[in-house]
Formats: C-alpha cells, sequence, structure tokens
C-alpha cells in the first residue's frame, strides 16, 4: 500500500529534536549550573549550528541513509568504519539514557524496585516502535511530546516566577574562561542534533530539512532554557550541581495551595519522564537504523530485537550512580566528534566536490563550444 | 453456400421438432438424459427434492403445452407476484418462437420487473436458496430466474444503538437490496459504484462493496476488494464475520473496520474517500478504512453547529481518559503518591479506607468487576426490568458493600465517575477497549504506581502510532497533519470553512467544496 513507506516529512524534525534533547534537563542543567546562563547560551547555539551543520548535509544527500552519504563522502571502507562508530555511539548514549532513566525513577518515584525493572519496561517500548520502523516512531513522538512538554514548560515558568530570575545574569567564579568550557560542556551533551543526519533518507521533502531543524532547535530552546533558567533562579551558579535532580528539587518546592507539601514533582516526573523514554527510544531507533543500514539484507525488525540484550547488558555495567555522571563526562567528547566534527567535516567535503563537479562541467561545456565551427 | 444454408436450417428444425416429441412422449419428470436442459433439471431435483421447504410447481404452456416447472423456496418468494406476473402469462401464453424459447419467453410472457436467463447450475441453485423463482423449460438448456421476494423482512426502522438528537431517523435493516437503496437514495452520484460479491461456502451471502468512483482511492478499493475475495469460510451470517475476517491485525484491542447501522454516516464517509461493506442479513454496515478521531464521531456531529460540537467532543475526550485512567489514578494516590491529592481529600481518603478489609488495588478490581457484572446482567435482563434492576443492584451492591467494608465510599465515587465517562464515549467499540485496557493500566498502576500509568499509557499510544487501516495510519490526523484536516478532530471547525476532503485518505477529487460567495448569507 503507497502509505506503507516508512519516510517521514521533513516537518517532523520540529519535534523529533525536541524530543532528542529535552529530556532530561538533569544533564544540561548539571552542565550550565556552574557556567551560568551565560554557558548555556552559548553553548545552545553552539548546537543549532551543529545542528543545521547536519541538516544542511541530510539535504544534501536525500537519497541517502548515513551509512550511505557517509560513504558516498570518505569513500567506501572509511565510511563503513565511520557507520559503525555512529551506531556504537548511539547504542553508549542509549544505553546510558536507559540507566539515568531507571535509577531517576527507582531513586525518586519506586525505592524499593531494582532498576531493572523499568529498564525492562522502558526497553521492550522502544524495541517494539523500532521495529515498526521509523514512521510510526516519529508518528508516536509527535503524540506525546506535547504533554511532555506542556508539563516541563508549566513547572518551568512557575520555578521562575517563585526564584529569582536576577540571578540569571550571574557568572561563574571562573570567569569567561569557565564560561567558555561549560559552554562547550553543554554542546557536549545535546547529541540529539545530529537527528537530521541520522534520520536521513527517510525524509520526504529534504528541503525543508534545514528550515525543519532550525524550528526543531527553537521549540528545544524554549523548553531547555526555561528548565535551566528555573533552576539558575532557584538555586544560582553552583547551587545548581550541587543536586542529584536539580530540576526534580526546584519542583519540589512548587507548592499548590491546598495540597500536601512537597510532591508536584511526580507530575513533573511524569512528563519529563515522557521525553526521556522518547528520547531513549529515538537514540534506540537511530542505532537500529545505522546498524540494519549497514547490512541491509537483515530486516529493521531483527536488529531492533537483536540489539537489545547488548544494549541491556551495558545498561547494567556502571555499579553506581556516580559512575553514570563519569560515563556522561565521558561521553562528552565522541560527541562532539560524531554530532559537530565528521558533520561539519562532510559538509565541506560535499560543498567542495559539487563546486569542482560544477567547475568540470563549466570547462567541459566551455571546451565542446571552442571545438564547435563558428556560425 | 445457400444450399448448405437451407441444409444446416433444416438440420435444427428437425432436433428442435425431434426433441419437441420426445418431451411429449416421455413427460416432463426431470430424469431427461439428453441434452442441457436435462442436466440443469437433474442436477436441481437431486440437490433440492429432500428439502420440503423448496416447491416444484409444474404447469404447461399454454399455446403448445409444453412442460414446464417453477422451482422455488417456500417463504422467500411472493406467491402471489409468482402466480400473476410467470406463471398465469405463461399459461396463457402463445407459442414460444423456436430455438428462442427461454429468451422469447422473457421478452414476451414473463412480466415481472427483473428475470434473467442462465445455463449455469450454479447461478439457477444460487438463486432459488437466495429466494428467486428459477423457471426449467421442457427441451430449454437454459433457466429463467425471476426475482419476486417475498421473505418477511423488518422495516425500516430508527435507529437502535446510534441514537442522534438531529439528522435522518432511519437506519438499515437486514435487507441488502433495502440498505443499498437508502444509501443510493442519498447518494444520486452515478458515480456510486454497488459491486456484488457472494462469500460463504454453504451460506452464499451477498455482499456489497460500495464506494464513489472518482473519489475514492482506487488502492484502498482494490485492497478491500483483494480482503473481501480472499475470504473462504462456510458461512457468512453477520457483517461482523467480514469485519473479523478483513481487519487489519487480530490482536490490537483498536478496532481497524468502523461499523454503522445509519445510512447517513455511510455516505458521509463515501463522500470523505471511504469504503463501505454491506452485507445481507445484517443492518450493519462497515466503513473502511477507519481512524482513531473517527470513534471521537458522533452521528449527529454532521448536523449541529460547530461550537456545540467542538464543546462534546472535547467532553468525550477527557471522558475516555476517565473511564480509562480513574480507577488507576486512585490506585495510584492511595498506595503510592498521597501527596498528589489536596491535604483534606487525602484525609477523607485515609479514613474511608479504614475499615476497608482489601488493599487499594484489589478494592478497585473488585468494583471494576461488580460494574461489568451488573452491567452485563441490565442487558441480559428483559428491557422494562433492566433498568430498575441496574439501579437498585447498584444501589444496594455499593451501600452493601461500603457497609461491609468491601468498598470504601470514594471508591463507589471512583467507580461511578468511570461508568458515566466510558457510556458518554459515543462509540460502542471505544467504549469496550477504554474499559478493556482500563485493566492492564490498573495494574502497572499496582506494580510501579504513576510510572507504570504513565509507561502504560505511552504503550497504548506507540500501539496506535502503529497500527493501520488499509494502509492508512490509525493515528491520523493527530501526527503529521495538515491544517485542513484537523478542521473535522477534536475542535470542529465551521462547515463553510472546509474546503477538501481529508486528505490522508488520499482521495481522487480533493475538492469538497468552494468558498461561499460573499455576501450571499447577509440577507
Amino acid at each position: 500500500m503507497m502509505w506503507i513507506n516508512n519516510r517521514i516529512p521533513a516537518t517532523a524534525l520540529l519535534l523529533l529534536i525536541p524530543m532528542t534533547i529535552v529530556e532530561p534537563p538533569g544533564s544540561t542543567i548539571s552542565a550550565a549550573g556552574d557556567g551560568g546562563f551565560l554557558s548555556f547560551v552559548i553553548g545552545f547555539g553552539l548546537a543549532t549550528l551543529g545542528a543545521v551543520t547536519a541538516g544542511l548535509l541530510a539535504r544534501r544527500h536525500p537519497e541517502e541513509t548515513l551509512a550511505g552519504s557517509l560513504r558516498t563522502l570518505f569513500g567506501r571502507p572509511l565510511g563503513t568504519v565511520l557507520a559503525a562508530g555512529y551506531a556504537l555511539f548511539w547504542l553508549a548514549t542509549a544505553a546510558w539514557l536507559l540507566r539515568f532513566e531507571a535509577a531517576e525513577t527507582t531513586d525518586l518515584l519506586l525505592p524499593l524496585t531494582p532498576v531493572a525493572v523499568p529498564m525492562l519496561c522502558m526497553l521492550a517500548l522502544a524495541v517494539y516502535l523500532t521495529a515498526h520502523g521509523v514512521e510510526p516512531m516519529a508518528r508516536w513522538c509527535f503524540v506525546v511530546l506535547p504533554f511532555g512538554l506542556a508539563v516541563a514548560l508549566l513547572f518551568s515558568l512557575i520555578g521562575i516566577a517563585r526564584g529569582e530570575p536576577v540571578r540569571l545574569a550571574d557568572l561563574p567564579a571562573g570567569g569567561l574562561p569557565e564560561v567558555v568550557r561549560k559552554s562547550l560542556e553543554v554542546a557536549g551533551v545535546l547529541e540529539g542534533i545530529a537527528a537530521p543526519l541520522m534520520l536521513s533518507g527517510y525524509f520526504l521533502q529534504p528541503h525543508r530539512i534545514p528550515a525543519a531543524t532550525l524550528g526543531g532547535m527553537a521549540i528545544a530552546g524554549v523548553a531547555l532554557g526555561s528548565a535551566v533558567a528555573m533552576v539558575l533562579s532557584m538555586f544560582g551558579v553552583r547551587g545548581a550541581s550541587l543536586y542529584h535532580w536539580p530540576a526534580v528539587a526546584t519542583v519540589q518546592n512548587v507548592i499548590l495551595p491546598g495540597f500536601a507539601v512537597e510532591k508536584m514533582d511526580i507530575i513533573y516526573l511524569a512528563g519529563i519522564g515522557m521525553l526521556g523514554l522518547g528520547r531513549f527510544a529515538l537514540l534506540y531507533l537511530m542505532a537500529t537504523v545505522t546498524i540494519q543500514n549497514l547490512i541491509p539484507s537483515v530486516p529493521l525488525r531483527t536488529v531492533a530485537f537483536a540489539l537489545a540484550p547488548p544494549l541491556l547488558a551495558m545498561a547494567l555495567l556502571p555499579p553506581h550512580f556516580d559512575s553514570l555522571s563519569q560515563i556522561r563526562a565521558l561521553l562528552v567528547y565522541p560527541t562532539w566528534g560524531f554530532c559537530y566534527g565528521i558533520p561539519l567535516v562532510g559538509l565541506g567535503l560535499s560543498s567542495w566536490r559539487s563546486r569542482r563537479a560544477r567547475a568540470d562541467r563549466g570547462a567541459r561545456a566551455l571546451a565542446t563550444d571552442s571545438r564547435r565551427p563558428p556560425s | 453456400m445457400d444450399r448448405l444454408d437451407k441444409v444446416k436450417e433444416l438440420r435444427v428444425s428437425v432436433t428442435i421438432a425431434l426433441a419437441h416429441l420426445e418431451a411429449a412422449l416421455r413427460g416432463f419428470d426431470g430424469k431427461r438424459s439428453d441434452g442441457d436442459a436435462g442436466a440443469l433439471q437433474r442436477a436441481l431435483l437431486a440437490q433440492l427434492q429432500d428439502s420440503d421447504d423448496i416447491v416444484f410447481r409444474r404447469f404447461r404452456l399454454g399455446a403448445s403445452g409444453m412442460g414446464a416447472m417453477a422451482v422455488y423456496a417456500d417463504g422467500l418468494v411472493n406467491k402471489e407476484d409468482l402466480e400473476e406476473r410467470v406463471i398465469a402469462p405463461l399459461i396463457l401464453s402463445p407459442a414460444p418462437a423456436d430455438g428462442t424459447l427461454a429468451a422469447d419467453l422473457v421478452e414476451r410472457a414473463i412480466t415481472a420487473a427483473e428475470v434473467k436467463t442462465t445455463g449455469e447450475l450454479d447461478e439457477a441453485m444460487g438463486s432459488v436458496l437466495a429466494g428467486k423463482t428459477v423457471l426449467l423449460l421442457e427441451g430449454c438448456p437454459e433457466a429463467v430466474i425471476v426475482s419476486n421476494p417475498g421473505a418477511k423482512e423488518r422495516g425500516v426502522e430508527k435507529p437502535a444503538i446510534e441514537f442522534a438528537l438531529k439528522g435522518p431517523r432511519d437506519s438499515f435493516s437486514e435487507s441488502l437490496i433495502t440498505n443499498t437503496a437508502l444509501i443510493r437514495r442519498r447518494l444520486r452520484d452515478p458515480g456510486l459504484r454497488i459491486q456484488k460479491l457472494r462469500i460463504g461456502r454453504r451460506t452464499r451471502t451477498d455482499v456489497a462493496l460500495i464506494y464513489l468512483e472518482g473519489v475514492a482511492n482506487p488502492e484502498i478499493v482494490q485492497e478491500a476488494r483483494r480482503r473481501l475475495e480472499r475470504i473462504d469460510i462456510d458461512g457468512i451470517l453477520d457483517s461482523g464475520y467480514i469485519e473479523q475476517l478483513i481487519e487489519d491485525t487480530q490482536w490490537s484491542p483498536f478496532p481497524t473496520v468502523n461499523g454503522s447501522e445509519r445510512p447517513d454516516v455511510v455516505v458521509a464517509g463515501l463522500l470523505e474517500g471511504r469504503v463501505a461493506i454491506l452485507v445481507d442479513n445484517s443492518s450493519f454496515a462497515l466503513i473502511v478504512p477507519a481512524t482513531f478521531d473517527g470513534l471521537f464521531h458522533s452521528p449527529e456531529d454532521s448536523y449541529d453547529r460547530w461550537l456545540p460540537v467542538s464543546l462534546l467532543r472535547v467532553v468525550r475526550f477527557i471522558a475516555s481518559f476517565a473511564a480509562l485512567l480513574t480507577p488507576s489514578l486512585y490506585v495510584a494516590m492511595a498506595s503510592y503518591h498521597p501527596g498528589l491529592m489536596p491535604l483534606k481529600l487525602a484525609v477523607k481518603v485515609a479514613g474511608s479506607r479504614e475499615g476497608v478489609a482489601f488493599p487499594v488495588v484489589f478494592e478497585a478490581l473488585l468494583a471494576q468487576f461488580s460494574l461489568e457484572l451488573l452491567k452485563e446482567a441490565s442487558f441480559r435482563i428483559p428491557s422494562p426490568v433492566g433498568q430498575v434492576f441496574g439501579v437498585v443492584g447498584g444501589l444496594v451492591l455499593g451501600d452493601l458493600g461500603v457497609r461491609a467494608g468491601i468498598f470504601s465510599e470514594i471508591m463507589m465515587i471512583v467507580i461511578a465517575i468511570t461508568a458515566i465517562a466510558s457510556f458518554s464515549i459515543p462509540t460502542v467499540p471505544l467504549g469496550t477497549v477504554v474499559r478493556l485496557l482500563g485493566l492492564p493500566v490498573m495494574l502497572a498502576t499496582a506494580f510501579l504506581g504513576l510510572f507504570g500509568m504513565v509507561l502504560t499509557l505511552l504503550a497504548i499510544l506507540a500501539h496506535l502510532a502503529v497500527l493501520r487501516s488499509f494502509g492508512v495510519p490509525y493515528l491520523v490526523p493527530y501526527a503529521f497533519f495538515s491544517a485542513q484536516d484537523l478542521k473535522d478532530t477534536i475542535p470542529k471547525f465551521p462547515l463553510a470553512t472546509y474546503r477538501g476532503r481529508p486528505t490522508f485518505f488520499r482521495p481522487r477529487v480533493t475538492v469538497m467544496q468552494k468558498p461561499l460567495k460573499q455576501g450571499v448569507n447577509q440577507g
């Protein structure tokens, strides 16, 4: 049937990008908490540039998947290695996120439940969605994200109103170098910006990818920015990073008239949990799609099911929460490479090649004209 | 050449004369062994003569004295009509022309409106069993099929389930002909196609595939036809059989085929580019493709103004969430997150649960089960007593349950909200699905609190995102929407603003309405 083509409109990026970035703001807030709001602004600006780079590269190779475009740009051997690297990177990021989400759930909501239980539940849902392809996943994100965003934004605005927004202007004690360092860290935790590139080859109307990417970053910026602003206005620079769950800690201070104390965080967690699960499912999809593109003879469904056990094993590896933080800090470096570096080099190569091809065509046309006898 | 033609004509005449002579000598006893006509008669007699309801009426054609037989099923045929329009004219008929007996009779003697001839045994047999009269004429290789239905049928009555305050009050009956006529009366478009198929090896049920040529997407029509044609089953007793056999997945609780007993709803679907399937002996039409959004629409939505309809749709949407989540929310708040309740309510809940013997989740399950039990029992009890039984049973059960410490008062309120909310859902399938899914949501909540509830909700949404109906994503137009498609969703826009048909069915002609001319409605 004509509808079953597993393609998505480019405008889907309006919500897919926020979905891969917004949850949970904890990582971003921890990074920005020490650097102040300025470091978030700069870091997010860098991330926007990275996202647009990925979007432009995806537009240049509309019919090629990530593996295909990497092979076209870097040659078959290197392209294959890079694509495999991407798959591993997404897998590692997804595993980290799965463990982080599960830890948050058991820590704040279900202290008596083993961490493996929420992990298995979330993994099952992600596998189910991924096995059906890109289009159902995007459709699901479209329906889920507005609810999650609404809850997150509502609490952020309440938090900002209750805090001291003047704190947003504060700078860290380390001055500008500290701001720059933290900006890079903020940009390094937003690996979802590579979504346009990861889903390349699945878009309808590829010419709209850059604009949709920018739109998606704008939505993500508002949501993430308000969460960071909420925490900073409540706890101030450095204060935010003292908490394991800074955003939740902020919401815990929101007391609605007539309600029992310090429990509105559950609603916030439900909203944020939706976004977290969505982000994890998308990262899992990206890893699955990348691997399936490398071995096209294997169906996506098989890859989706086959990847689940190794991912679960990876997610269970970190022994405690502190090691999760350390892994997150380590993941910043590959993020820079895979989400900023390779797309930038790829875009440069792609535009250089197309310019050279144009020049060659022009030279050939000129040579043909010179051989033609004058009329 | 002339001589050869004459010889051929002579040979034909001699053959016919011999056949007539032989028939006259042997009489018409159905045991002829020669020719196609004999085979047809033998087969019909052999297969049907043991059935007492099948009538074999023998008579002779007036002028020629030729033997004839009318075969029909007693009770399915209008006997007066048969006598007046078929048998009497035949008995009084002049001698038929040679060699074109059946065709000649059809043209000159039989005055019934729907008559045709056939040489196929299956068709002749099927026609007798379908309530038509089959005429077998001595020496004639073909049978004449006369349609003179006389079976007792329910007339066109008010809808029993899809009641609407506004709009037409007729509904489908069990007669396929009546039902297609109800559609044709509303849709006088030459592009309306009604194509009949016969499904069911033994029931040989007539099934009509209906669509609007030039509007419906040919791929959807083709897919519907393909799914109907691949059915190979003994019997089709209702459209519900077809629904189960053509749906996209058997494992989903959500219906991927819509049903309606209202002809106006079917016509509205056809105008949108959908395909309808009607089944003989069924008063429910099937409409495909189905969408999730369609489950929230009530028949009168099309006839009412946009503002009240929008408001009511919001209410229905909230009601379906309430029916799905209220017991689970109560379980989550009472057992995991009491802080989510206002302080005074939390105290009340704790107080009301003081004397209850069971854990919250068991109490909720028990209350839900009691509700289903009452509902099911009130359906089975004769209607004059049913409502009284429901009210009295509910009150007695609730009151005594609370006093006995089985339920808390709050739980009774929760169950009442659930019941009222589930009955305000406009379509029966959605109401059933909501009640069905409430159970896993509640169990997940019992194990994992609010996290479990959110997780099951996301899983339901994931299932909806994956689901398709005849290739069309079930969640349209809520994801990847166009502004035009959103005009008839939960908020309904004024009818004058509608321009095109829903794009997600990919109709051939998209324009539905041209803009109203300026000033026309201002006096």
